[in-house]
């Protein structure tokens, strides 16, 4: 419903020459697992342009999906994060995933994640362009 | 003379019935005695091991513990958890300070090799406990453990309690650390435990 009107006023901020977002990545990282078949995946996302969305992501392992863990009377629940509900990621600002928050779940795993291995992991936005990400497995005592 | 005697008589009266309502009050001070309000948990178990064998709480006696629940196929809070308490009990300067106790809420997905593979991970000794379907109902009722599946198939995941439990040497419930806690307050509390 909103999309139209959004576009809309992209159009006019695009008109006023609002900058693009410029989106770079660090500290992704994800926790070694063991006979379980999905992963959580950390990254810090920042941005030096105008806002943008995180919208999903793709991985090279398995299928990804942006979750979110939430407190609930001391109870943890775990919810996928709304199809086409994008995650702001603010005008010179910065979106972290870390742990206990917002996470891009791995799901359906090949083979168990070890210590030192390395995945790849994009992330897609509603403006920037998809993001590519050098993932690194951590011990799972990581923080 | 008389007076005083009389007076003696209405003392030794007096002193009867205040011993006597004493002694009926302690007799009855058990029914008196207020319903305790604060909430305790734990109690004894016995749920399986990463061996398969049968691992009964009692083994855990003489020194404190932390008590956690979850599933291996948890991603984030699980092993998020894990690590802190692994890292917390680093931060004491003692591998021995406590004991870290894992039992899973999923025993259909969770058997001996899987909450041991799990516990092994962190690099650092984790009792992982798995059992069957009533037992780990039983042991969850004991410790107020709240969990529910969520999805079907093989995929499903399971809201939990997320609240670790910590228990002291007499195996007494003593205080709990919330995932929102900050280290330095559950050092505090793990302090205490020894």
């Amino acid at each position: 419903m909103l999309r139209p009107a959004a576009f809309a006023i992209a159009l006019t901020l695009a008109a006023c020459s609002a900058p693009g977002p410029k989106i770079s990545t660090r500290d992704a990282w994800a926790r070694e697992t063991g006979s379980a078949d999905s992963a959580a995946t950390y990254v810090t996302i920042e941005n030096k342009g105008g806002a943008d969305e995180l919208v999903g992501a793709k991985a090279s392992i398995g299928e990804a999906m942006i979750h979110e863990s939430s407190m609930d009377g001391g109870v943890m629940r775990m919810r996928p994060v709304a199809n086409g509900e994008g995650l702001s990621v603010p005008s010179n600002g910065k979106l972290m995933l870390g742990p206990g928050g917002t996470h891009v779940m791995i799901m359906g795993l090949k083979g168990p994640l070890k210590a030192g291995d390395h995945f790849n992991l994009t992330l897609l936005f509603a403006k920037a362009r998809p993001h590519k990400v050098d993932v690194t497995v951590k011990p799972a005592g990581a923080k | 003379m008389r007076n005083l005697r009389l007076v003696l008589w209405v003392a030794v009266a007096v002193a009867a019935m205040i011993g006597g309502a004493l002694l009926w009050r302690q007799s009855n001070a058990p029914l008196l005695k207020p319903v305790p309000t604060q909430v305790s948990f734990g109690g004894p178990f016995t749920l399986i091991d990463s061996g398969g064998q049968p691992f009964a709480s009692s083994k855990l006696a003489g020194k404190p513990y932390a008590i956690f629940f979850g599933f291996t196929h948890c991603p984030d809070v699980c092993p998020t958890t894990l690590a802190r308490l692994v890292k917390l009990r680093r931060q004491l300067g003692n591998e021995g300070a406590f004991q870290i106790v894992f039992v899973t809420v999923d025993p259909e997905r969770d058997g001996p090799k899987e909450v041991g593979n799990y516990a092994d991970l962190f690099g650092s000794p984790i009792i992982g406990l798995t059992g069957s379907g009533s037992q780990i109902a039983q042991v969850k009722k004991d410790y107020g453990i709240f969990s529910e599946k969520v999805g079907t198939g093989d995929d499903y995941t399971i809201d939990h309690t997320a609240t670790v439990l910590l228990f002291d040497g007499d195996q007494k419930f003593q205080s709990t650390i919330a995932p929102d806690e900050t280290d330095e307050t559950a050092i505090a509390k793990l302090k205490k435990l020894t």
